[in-house]
């Protein structure tokens, strides 16, 4: 019934403004006699297009707004692409997929267009979005998109060898607990110390205790989730780098340490690599993003479907307390351009497409990668069909802790210079406290760079974003 | 009609209009292209980011952006580490090239055979290898699987997770695609020496050593200064092997200057700052090919004066 | 006699073990491009598909989903395999017609002064991303952002020195004597150029083709640059298989890799009797 509703308002307030000039007719039906129809054009990275190219004709039976020409990049190139408009107003997208990250950018350059005016009267379902995802889409105080992908990370386990009777004895006997879901990071790396084994005795191991990402571009994330968990901020409210203190040295060394119970090559591997790994069952855990899931309990490609276990993602003892900290780790947004034709259409077909029946759609396709991120995914039979009903009630949970990333203007260089020290001293190049103290530096650069005074502002506003709770319910 | 064509013609056939008739395109398109070098000059000496309005609004900062450029280790390193991948491949492709050839000059069985199939790598899309080496360098990947087996003893090498070992995969990647090039020049070099002094030379009793050390060669090393000149301009150039093989990681290990520039001008939005790094580029790339054009023109007089003798 | 054979079997061993260099990568394209999704990367490798199939190929060769028949995304495969044989053939073209009548003309007047094929080169010591922001600006006021011309010019400019470059050597080739004696028996200007130079120096004209038409058939960075939906070539397509379970889709993007190495082989082939001659450079026939 609600989606009716929505449909209708769309289609209302659509043939009542933008429509009346551009597509004849005042109803869908009439519309399609007059064979009038609009195309928005999409930039996007291939790792959404099936899924939108089976819901967004629906959409265009409905109301004529439909999908035309298709920019599909890799998924680290989006920034760039759209940076690349931003300078050319070419007019070539509409709208488009991205990651938060990109927002304080892509608004600053002109090309992410506000949508408050649009979302004040079409009253997105952005009220059933979890913890403070909402908030992603927002910079500054304006709304820039509307968020489609909880890409908090989850942590998961072999369900198969928890349950071993031998191995748990043996475990427990040596730790005093478990085994089962770690709630903090030692916990964790006592799981990954305990059953990374040597089958062939060859000195390399053939089951590995812990698995994330380590790689070039990627392996940031999970340092600062770590920081997040150990009460860390990465600015004060002057935008004074504060990585270089206790809780930074500590979190990564606690970071390097872990990676001694993964595969060799893990910093060179990212998803491609990782996914496959672990479907192939050679890890004992995971920490990544939660479209492991479709990978882990896909029918034919995966040799671990049905023994896994899905975590909360574990956290630090902070004066006394657990605090657990689930890194929105990438994340989509629909964003509209400034420079397409047809900005208000296009947001009405990004409304539709994250409104709660469109989005438990396309979170449900496992070819595409939306991951759940509203509080009606969890119940929605669909969605715990592709996913398992334990891994989405976890990773729900998960994103009621889930801090943003620094999503600031210059976000990519920022990241890009945390990144990279953050692997050198990973390669044992360069000490913990050096690689951060670097990391400072070279923030306050930037941040000089891009002006200080702005970027206080940004910062303030971001903190809205950061979850309050210790623990989720 | 025919007297307007035929006055045309003979227009077109004086010297100083024939002469200049491939110019006139030719020079318009390197107008064409010097309007956007302006631009980017213009851009050098402004500070612009993507992020910060229109470019033409942006305030006039002068050689700021040449400042920040060289005191950016990054900047620095990239271009040290883009001209060290350089000056290990090219040596090596030189090489490979050259031993190949030499051994594939004279009619045997099976010589079309390798020669065709050399060519090969050269064919096929750079990024294409690159998505290719990315499944063969995994550390248990059939690389080490091979090189385990010619070993006798498990390799794990570690190809793209590696500090020192990443920087061999891209120099690797490079040398393994781009030999097949030389190979073809020196090749060509050895069909095209002149049968006259060797001839003479082997009259005179020389070796065969004597002969390909004083005769042949001397007479290939315009065509070596050739590939020389060729292979360096484009692997100052790298950019497809590490983005697609190691995202110029692990650390920085593998970041070329297109690599960082990219990222700078793209990602970081810096466009001044990247336009600033680019023509400091190009004055030290500029330099390096002086050298090696006047080498090369050195060798080509040389000839012409033995050839004259 | 025992001589020879120890030549021979060093000859062949070092020879097949370049073979073996260079056939490993294209196998495993070849390999990976029959496998199923859960092959590709491996633990350890499988260097035979277990059950081969051709769905890379058919997914890379049919049309895509219904919505995009009517859009220029129809054929995934098809579209930019066209657009890069189109561009790169062009501009090669191009470039070839200007750069070699450009070496002529220096080569017999010295038009442009001494130093002109040299400060040529120079358009290709700057590396392309240095270029590419400007070029944006630029092309979008021109209206060249994404479109045919747009790509073929830049290709043409940054092919121009290599032709320039190469075509001088076989042009400095011809003996000018025979071009005074056509002349003197009352040719034209271009008579003596198709019926004299061009015969001499053909084998160089094609080398040359070959070589600027590898160059911009795998050319990444302008094309990403400066491109968007209108024309899209192979190797920014590659980029687009990536998909969620596997992260990269090396089985399409395999296909696509060997699908994409048939055209330049064939052109290989094709000239195969002037390749030899073609990049000797003619320098050593003085």
């Amino acid at each position: 019934m609600k989606r009716r509703a929505l449909l209708a308002t769309v289609l209302l307030v659509w043939s009542g403004t933008a429509g009346a000039a551009e597509v004849p007719g005042r109803t869908a039906d009439e519309r399609a006699i007059n064979g009038a129809s609009l195309k928005l054009n999409m930039l996007t990275s291939p790792f959404h297009t099936k899924a939108l190219e089976r819901e967004i004709p629906i959409f265009e039976k409905a109301t004529g707004i439909g999908l035309g020409d298709l920019i599909e990049v890799g998924i680290l190139q989006i920034q760039a692409k759209a940076m690349a408009e931003a300078v050319a107003k070419s007019g070539s997208f509409d709208f488009w997929v991205g990651d938060p990250i990109s927002l304080p950018d892509t608004a600053e350059a002109g090309l992410a267009r506000p949508i408050d005016e649009f979302a004040a009267r079409g009253l997105p379902d952005v009220d059933d979005v979890v913890g403070g995802f909402a908030e992603q889409g927002r910079y500054k105080g304006k709304t820039y998109g509307l968020f489609a992908d909880g890409d908090n990370f989850i942590l998961v386990l072999r369900k198969d060898w928890l349950e071993k009777p031998d191995e748990r004895q043996k475990f427990h006997a040596k730790y005093g607990w478990g085994p089962g879901c770690p709630d903090t990071y030692e916990q964790w790396a006592q799981l990954a110390e305990f059953f990374t084994r040597d089958f062939d005795g060859d000195g390399v191991p053939d089951f590995y205790g812990a698995m994330a990402y380590r790689a070039r571009s990627w392996g940031w994330r999970w340092w600062l989730q770590r920081f997040y968990a150990k009460g860390g901020m990465p600015f004060d409210d002057a935008m004074r780098p504060l990585v270089v203190g206790k809780e930074g040295v500590e979190a990564l060394r606690d970071y390097i340490a872990l990676t001694r119970y993964m595969p060799k090559d893990i910093l060179g591997w990212a998803t491609p690599q990782a996914y496959p790994f672990y479907a192939a069952g050679h890890a004992f855990s995971i920490m990544t993003y939660p479209s492991i899931a479709l990978a882990a309990e896909h029918p034919e490609k995966s040799t671990v479907r049905g023994k896994n276990a899905y975590c909360l993602v574990p956290g630090y003892i902070v004066s006394g307390k657990l605090v657990r900290r689930s890194i929105q780790g990438f994340g989509n947004i629909f964003y509209v351009s400034s420079y397409g034709k047809h900005a208000e259409a296009a947001y009405w077909l990004i409304q539709w497409l994250t409104s709660k029946e469109v989005s438990a759609r396309l979170v449900t396709y496992t070819d595409s990668v939306f991951d759940p991120f509203m509080k009606s995914h969890r119940s929605d039979p669909r969605v715990i069909r592709s996913r398992t009903k334990e891994m989405v009630e976890t990773h729900l949970r998960n994103a009621q802790v889930s801090p943003p990333l620094i999503l600031l203007q210059g976000a990519v260089e920022y990241d890009d210079a945390l990144d990279l020290n953050i692997q050198e001293a990973l390669l044992g190049r360069i000490s913990a406290e050096e690689a951060l103290n670097r990391t400072a530096t070279a923030w306050e650069r930037i941040t000089d760079q891009v002006g200080r005074t702005a970027q206080i502002e940004a910062w303030k506003a971001l903190r809205r974003a950061f979850p309050t709770k210790n623990v989720p319910d | 009609m025919p007297a307007a064509r035929r006055a045309a013609l003979s227009w077109l056939e004086r010297e100083q209009v024939f002469k200049w008739l491939p110019f006139v395109p030719v020079q318009a398109l390197l107008v064409f292209l010097l309007l956007p070098f302006v631009l980017l000059v213009y851009l050098s000496l402004v500070s612009w980011r993507i992020t910060r309005g229109v470019w033409w609004h942006a305030p006039f900062v002068g050689a700021a952006n040449f400042a920040g450029a060289v005191q950016d280790e990054r900047f620095v390193w990239a271009v040290i580490r883009t001209f060290g991948f350089a000056a290990a491949a090219v040596p090596l492709e030189l090489g490979l090239g050259f031993g190949l050839a030499l051994l594939c000059r004279e009619r045997f069985r099976g010589r079309r055979f390798y020669t065709t199939l050399f060519l090969l790598p050269m064919m096929i899309v750079p990024a294409v290898v690159g998505y290719d080496l990315s499944m063969l360098l995994i550390d248990q990947g059939p690389l080490n699987q091979i090189l385990s087996l010619l070993a006798g003893r498990p390799v794990t090498v570690r190809w793209i997770s590696d500090y020192r070992m990443a920087k061999a995969a891209i120099v690797g990647a490079d040398v393994w695609q781009w030999t097949s090039l030389v190979f073809l020049i020196v090749l060509s070099g050895f069909a095209g020496l002149p049968p006259d002094p060797i001839r003479a030379a082997r009259a005179m009793g020389a070796s065969r050593w004597q002969i390909f050390r004083y005769v042949e060669l001397p007479l290939l090393k315009p065509v070596l200064a050739i590939a020389l000149v060729l292979r360096s301009m484009e692997a100052l150039k790298i950019f497809d092997y590490p983005v697609l093989l190691t995202e110029g990681g692990p650390g920085n290990s593998t970041e070329t200057i297109a690599v960082y520039l990219w990222r700078v001008g793209w990602d970081f939005t810096r466009v001044s700052d990247a336009a600033a790094m680019s023509l400091i580029l190009m004055v030290v790339v500029v330099m390096y090919t002086v050298i090696a054009i006047h080498i090369l023109r050195r060798e080509r007089r040389q000839l012409a004066e033995e050839a004259a003798r | 006699m025992k001589r020879r054979w120890l030549v021979a079997f060093v000859r062949h061993a070092i020879l097949l073990a370049w073979t073996a260099v260079t056939l490993i990568p294209v196998y495993w394209m070849l390999n990976t491009s029959f496998k199923h999704s859960g092959e590709w990367v491996t633990w350890p490798p499988h260097w035979f598909p277990e059950q081969p199939t051709l769905e890379n190929y058919a997914q890379v060769l049919t049309p895509g989903s219904t919505i995009f028949e009517l859009g220029r995304q129809t054929l995934k495969v098809l579209k930019p395999l066209w657009d890069s044989l189109f561009t790169a053939t062009a501009s090669a073209l191009v470039a070839v017609a200007l750069g070699s009548a450009l070496a002529y003309s220096w080569a017999r007047f010295g038009t442009g002064g001494k130093n002109y094929p040299y400060s040529v080169l120079t358009i290709r010591m700057l590396p392309p991303i240095v270029i590419a922001v400007p070029f944006l600006v630029y092309y979008v006021s021109l209206h060249l952002l994404d479109t045919y011309a747009g790509l073929i010019l830049v290709y043409i400019a940054t092919s121009l020195p290599y032709v320039i470059w190469m075509m001088l050597a076989f042009i400095e080739d011809v003996p000018s004597e025979l071009e005074s004696a056509a002349r003197v028996m009352g040719a034209s200007r271009f008579r003596v150029l198709s019926s004299v130079v061009l015969p001499l120096t053909v084998s160089g004209l094609v080398a040359t083709f070959l070589f600027v038409f590898i160059l911009n058939w795998s050319e990444l960075l302008l094309a990403l640059t400066l491109t968007n939906t209108q024309v899209s070539t192979i190797p920014i397509t590659l980029n687009k298989f990536q998909s969620v379970n596997e992260g990269r889709d090396y089985g399409p993007q395999a296909a696509i890799g060997a699908i994409a190495t048939l055209p330049v082989v064939a052109l290989g082939f094709l000239i195969q009797k002037h390749l030899v001659k073609g990049f000797s450079f003619g320098l050593l026939r003085k």
